[in-house]
């Protein structure tokens, strides 16, 4: 291991380390860079693992070795003559697990910020720029609303922005042109989409009256894609309902495929649920 | 656009059960459309002493009669020649040298940025770093 100043990073580890120990995988230091993924837009979903991180110029929970169902990122990107023992035989450990894993598959759709079209905008970038006390109402408005909302947004003083955001916030979710907004159904009926209990809660909405019931079907219409269609309507309640009964465990909740629930293949055939199903148990 | 990854690690994670490289046979696919010669004998060498075989096979010869018997494919991709080239001219189609995402079942690595371009052209995680 060598000690490297921690620099940019030290303002996002505990403790502010002035220092870090990295373990060299190339021979004579850092050569050509490669490609590291946001931690944060994994969404910690069932078929991501991450192996480890590496040196980095933007933060430093970025992945450098992680896998999605059957491919595995190697980011760093010294060929083998380059790499030193450790970073060979490293490489060489990635391909035997990775050979494991046939029939995990990468899960749910992301649009990649570097692809043409829409993308929907999430919560948690909303809540790391709001983190930011220079960023003003009308700053977030234009990068994360549209319509409407944007110019009510702007129009506001910044603290009373950040309120209404924060008092809204539970109810956010991206609309058809991927900017955020509220979603009247999910405000009505105090559910949180984003919730580990969301599942069961709507559940039990579609077992109430009709008012609630209904929004319920238009919740799970738009945030469970892989779920009952019902053409133009969203299906009945008790299609929905037997729709979750039996994939409520093989469900997980993807904010970066456009904030909706995902069905887990693997574990639905496995039978073991999606949460429990993670990492080298998914191998086979 | 380059991002990460110098050869230096925050943490190591421990992985596999390397009694099984011995059976394993690779193919290594260099989707560049001009490739850098000593990169990809470097990798072919350096598979081919570690693993049971190693068959080098251009991204226009990939298929499932090329990938019969392969247990790991290799991709090593640039930005050059996938997302900047995509970003760079908008006429571009964005194709994949695996083919199409619902299809491919072959465990892969993906080296250095290939894991960008493939996010960016299947809509899988690995797209925003």
């Amino acid at each position: 291991m060598v000690e490297q100043p921690s620099a940019d990073w030290a303002e996002h580890l505990p403790g502010k380390p002035a220092t870090l120990s990295f373990l060299p995988l190339a021979q004579g230091g850092a050569g050509e860079s490669g490609w590291c993924t946001y931690a944060q837009t994994l969404d910690d979903a069932p078929d991501v693992e991450i192996l480890c991180g590496g040196k980095n110029s933007k933060l430093p929970s970025a992945a450098a070795i992680w896998r999605q169902g059957n491919l595995l990122h190697f980011g760093f990107q010294q060929d083998p003559s380059q790499l030193n023992a450790v970073g060979r035989d490293l490489l060489e450990n990635c391909i035997v697990y990775i050979a494991g894993f046939h029939a995990d598959r990468p899960l749910a759709a992301v649009r990649s910020v570097f692809r043409p079209g829409v993308r929907s905008e999430t919560r948690a970038w909303l809540l790391s720029v709001m983190k930011d006390d220079q960023a003003t109402a009308k700053s977030i408005a234009d990068r994360f609303f549209s319509g409407t909302r944007q110019q009510q947004l702007a129009a506001m003083d910044t603290g009373a922005a950040r309120a209404w955001l924060r008092a809204h916030m539970t109810w956010l979710v991206p609309q058809p042109d991927g900017r955020l907004d509220v979603c009247p159904d999910l405000e009505a009926l105090q559910l949180d989409v984003r919730a580990a209990t969301f599942l069961p809660d709507v559940a039990t909405a579609l077992h109430g009256e009709a008012g609630p019931q209904a929004a319920a079907c238009r919740v799970l219409q738009r945030h469970c894609p892989e779920g009952p269609r019902g053409g133009a309507e969203p299906a009945a309640a008790g299609a929905w309902s037997a729709f979750l009964e039996a994939n409520q465990d093989y469900l997980f909740f993807s904010e970066n495929a456009g904030c909706i629930w995902v069905l887990d293949p693997l574990a639905k055939a496995r039978g073991v649920p999606s949460a429990r199903l993670r990492g080298p148990a998914r191998r086979g | 656009m380059r991002r990460t990854s110098h050869p230096l690690f925050v943490a190591a994670a421990t992985v596999s059960t390397l009694a099984a490289q011995d059976a394993l046979h690779l193919a290594f696919v260099q989707a560049d459309q001009a490739p850098a010669a000593a990169r990809s004998a470097a990798f072919v060498s350096f598979l081919g002493r570690r693993f049971a075989s190693v068959k080098q096979i251009a991204a226009a010869d990939l298929n499932a009669s090329t990938l019969e018997g392969i247990d790991v494919v290799l991709l090593d991709w640039s930005q050059g020649d996938g997302v900047m080239k995509w970003m760079n001219d908008a006429k571009a189609e964005i194709t994949c040298p695996l083919g199409e995402r619902a299809a491919w079942h072959v465990p892969t690595v993906l080296l250095g940025s290939a894991g960008l371009n493939l996010a960016v052209a299947w809509d899988v995680r690995g797209g925003s770093g």
